[in-house]
């Protein structure tokens, strides 16, 4: 029996020039007790879909069917009133970016609790109570008696998106329509959250997944939707569809998943991109027993925690070294010490070398140009006043190149990402996310630097511009023999990128070695654990 | 998909250009709402007095002439005459330059310390930040107008003096924005990016910290105008400022107070005038605060 029936689905939003279509002619089957997954980049309309399920768009869209039916019932007309009844008991959901989705205000345990309390599902405090503390339980939330009087702040991005879940379960619905409920999530964590899903699905939950990762949607999704601007190009079994691709769209978007076994070829089209081997006796970056502590002002009072304990890492000319770690790992902070942005407590760096950490500034300036940021958010490392061409200028100004010199430079780092010279008088505002990162490795580019530290350089963009960005970073390479250090959280990237990799967790660093040796074979338990909560695109 | 070399890359959905529009444009114009345009027009009418009262007046604000006294609008020149036979159309035009010089004066000093003052507190360390920050919250705890009183009565009236009390109680309001602006901008991640570059401290602070900064100072400043007015204007009501015979408008209300109930035109046209440009620089400055919001926020 299907839950949720849909034909010809179609949702407009108003824009300057007319009504703008987000979704046309939409057709959605989930037979109750499977997973049918909508996967698609941003901007096809996936969300809006969802969000239709869930009688939840915004006032503004106009929208029609020929048939929209949940749990057998029409509800092409239904009001608000018939949507409050609706949700929570027939359609359960749960939100995007579990970070944010919690009112900070209130309990974990009043968050799961109002929709039994709003549908009457348990009366008085004890039963509600009762319900929530099963509901954490089932969930996988450890202690939900403590849990449950906890507020967001004080709970792991895992078991706020553990508790959006069970308050997305708590009216037992017919459909639980989850947008992207493991973005922003940790790999460790991510894998929990979708073991927790398909464990929901043995029990015979319903579930329409949205998500943009295709690894995400193989791990639990009985069927796929392939949508792109508003259409869904390819639907069947997961497998098939993962494995057979039909459309080119699918097939491009599957390819565009940096893995293993892409490495040392071209993302967008596979075609073979060589490196020359990086030159291991020329050390262009040596950092040794790097230690740095914080100190946290926290409710016990101050105490110090290490955000960086005992790193040692080299990086050779024209080399990629990546290095992998979970959020509070310690990534970050190796990176901004590398950029002479923190001082190590201990622990010292050189870059081809000279001292670069312990110096006065004045005596290290002139090394500045010579390490470079792309960082994972390109908007805000520009100054809001600028153009991509004072942008660009501006690391080429540190180094004395002005005038028609500089303009040059400019012009030719510009062709260089492949945007061209007229862009140089755009606003990035009015560029993409994909032109954007290529502004920013232009400006990088611009001094002729020997390292460039790439922080989550890809981690913000849809999978096919990320392709874009990891071959025009692989060329530029080539091209001008740099070396790179590469920090993600994403296994499959670094292994694409990487010629050497460090594992981080909790400040340490675990394990180190090539990339495929520690991808391949791993030796340490985390790296183990890493690697088996990846979740594979069925390959 | 494969990349044309110097084609640029059409990843994703770029939002569009910006449409240019020509400065002046008629559209424009039209979007700004009637009672900003009359503002404005009498702004201007203000700076043409200013700069030649000689043109507006029939005659100079003080020539006396006793035959003529208390002459009532339009019987004695335009808006009468007062207990000494000056005209008083005339006196509110030369008045003008005393409103307008205190007001400028004293806001642009104001401005002037609180931006040095603000960045200071923004870029210096926690010390400096909190000895700052804490002045700042005294100077703004009491009135602007009773602190300019204790001022002058500590100094001595005068129009100099005028200007510096009013300057003094109008920093902390540019200083406390300043100070804040420049907290979320030395944290910026493209401040940060340009340390990178190799930039040196000033150069960083001069390009990056400081336009961003001061943002708001121009509209704060040109509301700020129209409290330095009025406030001008109070003062020399209550004897601090400008003495008589001198035109300025608050004198002149004062002055003609006790003739209120048979020569009312003397007190009211310099009030008409006071309100006028107070509350012409106050439309004028909110509608430009909001037109700043509101680009922020686009």
């Amino acid at each position: 029996m299907s839950v949720a029936t849909v034909r010809g689905l179609k949702i407009a939003f108003p824009g300057p020039d007319g009504p703008v279509t987000a979704v046309h002619g939409l057709d959605l089957d989930v037979e109750r007790g499977t997973c049918v997954a909508i996967v698609g980049e941003s901007g096809s309309g996936k969300t809006v879909t969802a969000r239709a399920l869930a009688g939840l768009l915004p006032r503004t869209a106009t929208w029609s069917a020929d048939t929209f039916e949940l749990a057998g019932q029409d509800v092409r007309d239904a009001d608000e009133r018939t949507w409050r009844r609706l949700r929570g008991r027939t359609v359960g959901f749960v939100l995007q970016d579990a970070l944010v989705s919690l009112d900070p205000l209130r309990t974990l345990g009043a968050e799961v609790g109002e929709t039994l309390r709003t549908h009457r599902l348990a009366r008085g405090r004890r039963a509600v109570a009762d319900r929530v503390h099963a509901l954490l339980t089932s969930v996988g939330v450890p202690e939900p008696e403590v849990r449950s009087r906890q507020h967001p702040h004080q709970l792991s991005g895992g078991l706020r998106q553990r508790g959006l879940i069970a308050a997305g379960l708590a009216g037992d619905p017919d459909l639980l329509v989850a947008d992207e409920p493991t973005t922003a999530l940790d790999v460790t964590v991510q894998a929990q959250i979708l073991d927790l899903l398909a464990l929901e699905k043995q029990r015979g939950a319903t579930i329409l997944l949205i998500s943009h990762d295709l690894a995400v949607v193989s791990r639990i999704a009985d069927r796929v939707l392939v949508m792109r601007a508003g259409e869904v190009v390819e639907e069947g079994a997961t497998d098939d569809v993962l494995r057979r691709p039909q459309h080119p769209y699918t097939r491009e978007l599957l390819r565009a998943v940096p893995s293993a076994s892409s490495k040392g070829l071209r993302l967008v089209d596979r075609t073979p991109l060589v490196r020359p081997e990086p030159e291991r006796s020329a050390v262009v970056l040596a950092a040794e027993h790097l230690r740095k502590t914080y100190r946290v002002h926290g409710r016990a009072g101050a105490h110090e925690t290490v955000a960086v304990d005992d790193v040692s890492l080299e990086v050779a000319r024209g080399e990629t070294l990546g290095i992998v770690g979970e959020s509070g790992s310690g990534k970050t902070t190796v990176a901004r010490i590398v950029l002479g942005l923190v001082e190590p407590d201990s622990g010292a760096v050189t870059l081809g070398g000279e001292p670069w950490t312990g110096v006065p500034e004045s005596r290290r300036r002139h090394l500045r140009r010579d390490v470079q940021l792309i960082a994972q958010d390109p908007l805000g490392s520009f100054d809001p006043r600028y153009t991509v061409g004072r942008i660009v200028a501006e690391s080429l100004d540190a180094v004395g190149v002005r005038g028609e010199d500089r303009r040059r430079r400019v012009a030719e780092v510009l062709d260089q990402v492949r945007l061209g010279a007229s862009f140089a008088d755009r606003h990035p505002r009015t560029l993409s996310g994909g032109q954007r990162q290529r502004v920013s490795i232009a400006r990088a580019l611009a001094p002729h630097p020997r390292l460039l530290v790439a922080d989550e350089p890809v981690s913000a963009l849809d999978v096919s511009v990320q392709a874009g960005i990891l071959d025009l970073l692989g060329e530029l390479q080539a091209e001008t023999g740099t070396s790179v250090l590469f920090i993600s959280h994403d296994l499959g990237v670094v292994h694409h990128v990487a010629d050497r990799v460090l594992v981080m967790t909790g400040g340490r660093v675990v394990e180190q070695g090539d990339v495929d040796d520690v991808f391949h074979r791993p030796q340490h338990v985390y790296t183990q654990a890493l690697l088996a909560a990846l979740p594979a695109p069925a390959a | 998909m494969t990349a044309v070399v110097s084609r640029p890359p059409s990843d994703a959905q770029a939002p569009p250009a910006a449409p240019r529009t020509g400065p002046g444009a008629p559209a424009r114009l039209r979007a700004i709402p009637w009672g900003v345009l009359l503002a404005s027009a009498v702004l201007l009418v203000l700076l043409l007095v200013v700069a030649f009262p000689g043109v507006f007046a029939s005659r100079g604000p003080l020539d006396a002439d006793p035959l003529r006294a208390f002459l009532a609008p339009g019987h004695g020149g335009l808006l009468g005459t007062d207990q000494l036979g000056r005209d008083v159309w005339s006196r509110v035009v030369y008045g003008a330059r005393y409103s307008v010089l205190i007001a400028v004066s004293a806001t642009a000093l104001g401005v002037l310390a609180g931006v040095l003052l603000g960045i200071l507190a923004g870029l210096g360390g926690r010390l400096a930040d909190e000895v700052t920050a804490r002045g700042l919250d005294v100077v703004a705890a009491f009135p602007a107008i009773l602190l300019a009183i204790v001022l002058v009565t500590i100094v001595g009236p005068g129009i100099p003096t005028v200007i510096v009390a009013l300057a003094v109680a109008s920093v902390p309001r540019y200083a406390r924005i300043v100070r804040a602006e420049t907290h979320v901008v030395r944290r910026s991640a493209y401040v940060e990016q340009s340390v990178t570059f190799g930039l040196r401290r000033t150069t960083l602070v001069v390009r990056h910290v400081l336009p961003h900064a001061v943002v708001s100072v121009p509209i704060l400043a040109t509301i700020g105008l129209g409290t330095a007015i009025l406030a001008a204007s109070s003062l020399s009501f209550i004897g601090l400022g400008p003495k008589p015979p001198s035109p300025e408008w608050g004198a002149m209300l004062a002055d003609g107070r006790n003739y209120l109930q048979n020569a009312w035109w003397i007190s009211v046209f310099p009030g008409v005038a006071i309100v006028l440009v107070v509350v012409s620089v106050s439309v004028v400055g909110r509608w430009l605060q909001r037109r700043l919001e509101h680009r922020e926020n686009a």
